[in-house]
């Protein structure tokens, strides 16, 4: 849903089975742009919960970004999450022949400078997560990344665990990406993750500039130079998109949050069956 | 720290390109990556194709091109005029968006690349030209920087926020209208509060001497028109130094934006260096 203001919230409590988790998601495009300029996207099927980051600089990195969450979550299984990116990079073909098609039809045909870039591909950085509560009890979450779109575990208000990247100093401009020109069979450079989870924990998906804030942030506070976590901040946040959106410009303006499309989803873990 | 702002479209940057016109840039220029008497005129209208080109590409998105930069080019050598021709003709500073549906026209050139299996092949690609060659006259560079001066001036006081603009200045030789330096440091002068105007200088060669690249000291110089230069150029803020080192380039804190003896290989580079200010977005 886009509202007037310009960001994307979903929020619904999902019940699995065995599980209760509340998902709110918020994505705000960068400064002085509008909607259909960020290429940040989120999707869940309510199972797994997929945000990538297209890569500005490349072409079509918004469509590829909303392409990569749709087909992630439409896996049939969490293992078979790769597979699903590999055909979406096969089909990605189709796709540009018929947006090529569409801009020549309306009049728009595809100009000079806009060739290199698509010769080069559309790219994205990608995170998809899937929690569950096993037979013998074992609660765990696990996740697949390529890039810097980032998962945090907060559990009793304590920052437990980090993936794929654990430290602001790991942060660059030139992360892993899912690329529809793979170059190799190595490509795209996929990184799992897991950990266990309890009722009453959070995990956020964040693309990388709030997540950059959030590492320096927690940093601040073990330094004492801030007296608030980032993860309390963003929860009171994501749950009031007015106040988001005021307070995420305002964090750009000031060069606190990297002027970049930011995407928080906050998933609330919640009762199981068990308790 | 200075020199820090990002690009945007709310805070875009500018570039200036000065370039000599003189009768001397009908000589053959340096280096034979490009065959045999290549004149000095030919090779630096296509590096600043080449780069404006570039430049467009970076800005281009599927809805257009975003005005991240603003570009002035100037020639001189019996005159001293913005060299726009074209749909661009008298105009100075030209958005991004601007120069990219300008072109004088695109043409199709044959490139030679590697084929992956031990041979090449020929590419056809695209190749927009906007900055025709010249060679007649002399070196007016005093007057070209005085130029320089008053348009960086004026842009910068309507572009307070931006990350400064830089000026690209490419001769073959010494100025015939007196000295240079104050006349650079006139440009210099000019700023944002991000930092003062950056001049980056190149100077192109004939012979094949070996091109001294991002000095640091006058020292490593020995031509007295060569440590002038160095004097006139400013020093590489981190994000171009960043490129350059990047590049291979053997860079210290104390690097001028300064090539001495450029050939042909060098003068694309040395463009390409100067003006890898990335939009602040991945």
């Amino acid at each position: 849903m886009i509202s007037a203001l310009g960001w994307t919230r979903r929020s619904a409590k999902q019940s699995e089975p065995e599980i209760e988790i509340e998902v709110t998601t918020l994505s705000v495009p960068k400064l002085q742009t509008i909607d259909s300029e960020n290429d940040d996207a989120f999707d869940s099927d309510g199972r797994l919960f997929a945000v990538a980051d297209g890569a500005t600089q490349s072409y079509l990195s918004g469509r590829w970004a909303r392409r990569l969450v749709r087909d992630a979550v439409a896996s049939p299984t969490f293992e078979a999450v790769p597979d699903a990116v590999r055909h979406a990079c096969h089909d990605w073909t189709d796709v540009l022949d018929e947006y090529v098609t569409d801009r020549e039809a309306s009049g728009r045909p595809i100009k000079y400078y806009e060739e290199p870039k698509i010769a080069k591909g559309s790219h994205a950085a990608l995170a998809i997560v899937e929690v569950l509560d096993h037979p013998e009890g074992e609660r765990i979450w696990r996740a697949w990344a390529v890039g810097d779109v980032c998962v945090f575990r907060v559990s009793a208000d304590v920052f437990v665990q980090a993936f794929p990247l654990t430290s602001k100093n790991q942060f660059d401009n030139i992360p892993d990406l899912v690329s529809t020109k793979q170059h190799s069979v190595d490509d795209p450079k996929w990184k799992i993750g897991r950990g266990v989870w309890q009722p009453g924990d959070r995990l956020f998906i964040l693309s990388d500039a709030i997540a950059y804030w959030f590492l320096q942030r927690w940093a601040d506070v073990g330094a004492g130079r801030s007296e608030h976590y980032p993860w309390a901040l963003l929860e009171r946040l994501v749950d009031n998109p007015d106040l988001f959106r005021t307070w995420i410009d305002t964090a750009r303006q000031v060069g606190e949050v990297r002027d970049d499309d930011v995407t928080v989803t906050c998933l609330r873990l919640g009762k199981t069956d068990g308790q | 720290m200075p020199y820090d702002k990002a690009i945007s479209r709310a805070q875009p940057t500018a570039f200036i390109f000065a370039v000599d016109q003189s009768y001397s840039m009908d000589e053959p220029i340096g280096g034979t990556s490009y065959g045999v008497n290549k004149r000095k005129a030919d090779a630096v209208a296509d590096a600043l194709n080449r780069v404006l080109y570039e430049l467009t590409v970076r800005c281009g998105r599927e809805e257009g091109v975003r005005d991240y930069f603003d570009v002035a080019v100037f020639g001189y050598g019996g005159t001293v005029a913005s060299a726009w021709a074209g749909p661009l003709a008298g105009k100075e500073f030209v958005p991004i968006s601007e120069l990219a549906d300008s072109p004088l026209r695109v043409e199709d050139r044959t490139q030679t690349i590697d084929d992956g299996a031990g041979g090449t092949i020929e590419q056809t690609v695209r190749f927009p030209v906007w900055f025709e060659a010249e060679a007649s006259g002399g070196t007016p560079m005093c007057a070209a920087l005085d130029r320089v001066k008053d348009l960086a001036s004026s842009w910068t006081v309507d572009h307070q926020e931006s990350f400064p603009p830089i000026v690209l200045n490419i001769s073959d030789g010494e100025a015939t209208d007196g000295s240079p330096e104050s006349h650079a440091d006139a440009v210099q002068a000019t700023s944002v509060p991000d930092g003062s105007t950056l001049v980056f200088n190149l100077h192109l060669s004939s012979n094949p001497n070996q091109p001294v690249l991002f000095p640091d000291s006058e020292a490593q110089l020995a031509d007295p028109f060569a440590k002038q230069l160095f004097r006139m150029s400013s020093v590489l803020p981190s994000k171009i130094r960043q490129v350059a080192a990047a590049e291979g380039f053997q860079v210290t804190d104390a690097s001028r934006g300064f090539v001495f003896n450029a050939d042909i290989a060098t003068v694309v580079k040395f463009l390409d260096i100067g003006t890898r200010l990335d939009p602040q977005e991945r």
